[in-house]
């Protein structure tokens, strides 16, 4: 199955000819982007259905930062035109398809950044960059101990004692 | 805390992505990540193992090997994450009493249920007792392999099977049976099974099991829309077995005005005349096929071809992916015992030509082909340019007999460059043949193709380097090779009976390897100059 396909230069409108898109982030940036270049996130697309529907379009209020929406509007622009297998609805869960090597460099950033890129790939329902980022992720955490996992994502142990020692939690398979 | 590890969703994508070992460590590092950690890790299970630990008899604890209150508890907490349960190995090194304890969890077990939300199944062991012990009413998809009944055992004959299989999993609408050449069934199991699942969607049978009586049977089902089949190529025609020779010829159907309404894949175990008849019937929605895979009983003559490939240029408007093996029984093949000058003649394009006219055709895939087909270079170019919607192609990458092609490596610089959307390609050049100047100076690489699959073809020592040289400028890192030792892996019929000389294979090895490394070079190379 293909990973990324370049797109019938009929069915790609020329730049400048989509229509525009005002994001505003949690930090209260305006954003003005192409239509075209969101279409790759399902929350925007229905957005702007929505705004089809009533024809009235507005500002796409995010709740994240404008540094972080920036670098998901970089990754939307990359690959503006390509068909990603994965942003398909019907395609296997995110991060099974090869690794893209342009993702790879993008995604090379500190770990804040990456789990700060997850969160509004998810929350923008990006399926081709949650599963990069999940990729990312699991590089990171692969083959690591509880206790470095914990030190190294900065997630709190919540287990008392009894339910740490308590068989069900060591039966794992 | 970062608070995106702790969205399920994004957790479960990680965790998917993660093997067992680092998702036992993920099991204890919070409540949150233990809860998603174990759904994965018991998600699938191809071994029953680990949950028979869980019952296995302690000795100190009782005295009948009856599991305890406090086992079942247990069990509850995993078997209720187990979704697929696929078992296809034979294991005879349990640790535990594995067997014994199957036996006694069968007589004490307190519920019925004992994969509440098992949705696959897949019992493919020769013991077939104990198969039904986690039949449920939410499995959807069923495999199994029908074996001979050993009756000293005690195991169910195919009838009683067929019925416990309808009443006890009501929801199954995938089904998939294989048994070997060797096998005959009850003649009762496929029409109960068939008759018991009107829902059915799709359905997986040996190619042996498709009589007439069976496609009568399947052109009722109202949903289904996948007729495949199941088991490798070889273990059909490579060794056809005893009821390969009173298999019965094919008779038309006498199907209704509303037969096979939502059929859109179809395996046809025929020859491409009867295939056609087939097709044609009266009543058969012909116009609505997106896949079909013809499956020839016997070696195809190229120039009988032609009429078939026409008839669906005009009938199958729709046909997304052709599939055809053209060989027929390959042991005769290969034994050299098809001598009419007719079956020995090779392939050309114009044996393939009304393929060119499906705009929709997104696979095209030849096999077995004795000869290596007769194309050119520009020829293939033409093939895939002609079809605008093509994926995958595959023409008859392991021809029976290993003659030198027309085909060359040049062809794949001409496909890099006028046919980069293609995702898979898998061909049988000659990789002794000097490469075209365009060839050589060809950089346009392919920036989809996640797998390229190159046949045991012509290679000489000397042809190692510029072979490897040229693969490295036109694939990525992210392409699949299958060449040499690998193409067994590959293709489910076995290259081993071929006499391919192993100096070739060792000189396909090294191509591998050195292409890896050349592509890994380049990409480096790639970034450094920015």
């Amino acid at each position: 199955m293909p990973t990324i396909v370049s797109v019938d230069d009929s069915t790609v409108p020329g730049e400048g000819s989509s229509r525009l898109l005002l994001l505003v982030s949690s930090d209260n940036k305006h954003i003005v982007v192409e239509e075209d270049i969101m279409s790759r996130s399902r929350f925007i697309s229905k957005q702007v259905e929505g705004f089809e529907a009533t024809s009235q379009r507005h500002a796409i209020l995010l709740p994240f930062s404008s540094f972080v929406l920036n670098k998901v509007i970089e990754y939307c622009s990359h690959y503006r035109g390509y068909y990603l297998l994965e942003d398909d609805p019907d395609a296997a869960p995110p991060g099974r398809s090869p690794v893209r090597e342009w993702d790879q460099e993008f995604l090379d950033v500190d770990r804040n950044m990456l789990l700060r890129i997850i969160k509004a790939a998810h929350y923008l329902e990006i399926k081709s960059l949650v599963g990069s980022c999940a990729r990312a992720i699991a590089d990171m955490i692969r083959g690591k101990t509880t206790e470095e996992m914990r030190e190294i994502l900065g997630v709190e142990n919540d287990f008392t004692p009894e339910e740490e020692h308590s068989p069900s939690s060591k039966c794992t398979g | 805390m970062h608070d995106p590890l702790q969205l399920p969703d994004i957790l479960a994508v990680i965790f998917g992505l993660l093997d067992a070992s680092s998702n036992a460590s993920n099991a204890l590092v919070c409540k949150r990540w233990s809860d998603i950690a174990l759904d994965e890790l018991w998600r699938e299970l191809d071994d029953l193992e680990p949950l028979m630990r869980i019952l296995a008899w302690d000795e100190e604890q009782n005295d009948y090997g009856v599991p305890t209150t406090a086992q079942w508890a247990r069990y509850a907490i995993y078997s209720s994450r187990v979704r697929h349960l696929n078992l296809s190995d034979d294991r005879t090194d349990f640790e535990t009493d594995f067997w014994g304890c199957l036996n006694r969890v069968s007589i004490h077990r307190p519920t019925l249920a004992m994969l509440p939300q098992l949705r696959h199944y897949q019992w493919n062991l020769s013991d077939r007792r104990f198969a039904p012990l986690f039949f449920n009413s939410t499995v959807t998809t069923f495999n199994f392999v029908v074996e001979e009944v050993d009756e000293d055992m005690d195991e169910y004959s195919d009838k009683i099977l067929a019925q416990i299989v309808v009443a006890r999993m009501p929801a199954i609408i995938n089904l998939h049976l294989w048994w070997p050449a060797s096998y005959e069934p009850d003649a009762t199991l496929v029409p109960m099974l068939l008759d018991g699942f009107p829902g059915l969607r799709e359905i997986h049978l040996p190619l042996r099991a498709y009589t007439s009586d069976t496609y009568l049977r399947l052109s009722k089902l109202q949903y289904l829309r996948v007729i495949d089949f199941q088991g490798s190529v070889e273990d059909s025609v490579v060794d056809p077995g005893p009821s390969e020779a009173g298999a019965e010829e094919y008779r038309p159907l006498e199907l209704s005005h509303d037969a096979f309404p939502a059929l859109s894949k179809l395996v046809l175990y025929l020859d491409p005349p009867q295939a056609a008849t087939f097709i044609q019937q009266d009543h058969f929605p012909i116009e609505q096929l997106q896949s079909l895979f013809i499956y020839s009983k016997h070696a195809v003559a190229p120039r009988t071809l032609p009429a078939f490939l026409d008839l669906l240029k005009t009938k199958c408007r729709s046909l997304g992916k052709l599939v055809m093996m053209l060989s027929g029984n390959t042991k005769k093949t290969l034994l050299g015992l098809d001598t009419e000058p007719d079956l020995l003649a090779s392939f050309t394009l114009d044996t393939f030509r009304p393929i060119l006219s499906y705009q929709e055709l997104a696979q095209l895939s030849v096999y077995n082909c004795a000869q290596p087909l007769d194309i050119t270079d520009e020829e293939v170019v033409e093939i895939v340019r002609s079809l605008p919607r093509l994926k995958g192609l595959d023409l008859n990458c392991a021809p029976l007999h290993l003659s030198r092609p027309k085909l060359t490596l040049s062809s794949l610089a001409l496909l890099s460059t006028h046919c980069p959307q293609l995702s898979y390609l898998s061909l049988y050049a000659d990789l002794d043949a000097p490469l075209s100047p365009f060839a050589q100076s060809c950089s346009a690489s392919f920036v989809a193709l996640e797998k390229l699959c190159m046949g045991p073809a012509p290679l000489k020592k000397m042809s190692v380097r510029p072979a490897a040289i040229m693969l490295s400028r036109i694939l990525r890192g992210f392409t699949e090779m299958f060449m040499g030792h690998d193409i067994r892996s590959f293709t489910e019929y076995s290259v081993s009976k071929w006499d391919i000389p192993q100096d070739r294979l060792d000189n396909w090895d090294e191509v591998a390897a050195a292409v890896e490394l050349m592509v890994m070079a380049r990409k480096d190379e790639r970034r450094t100059l920015g």
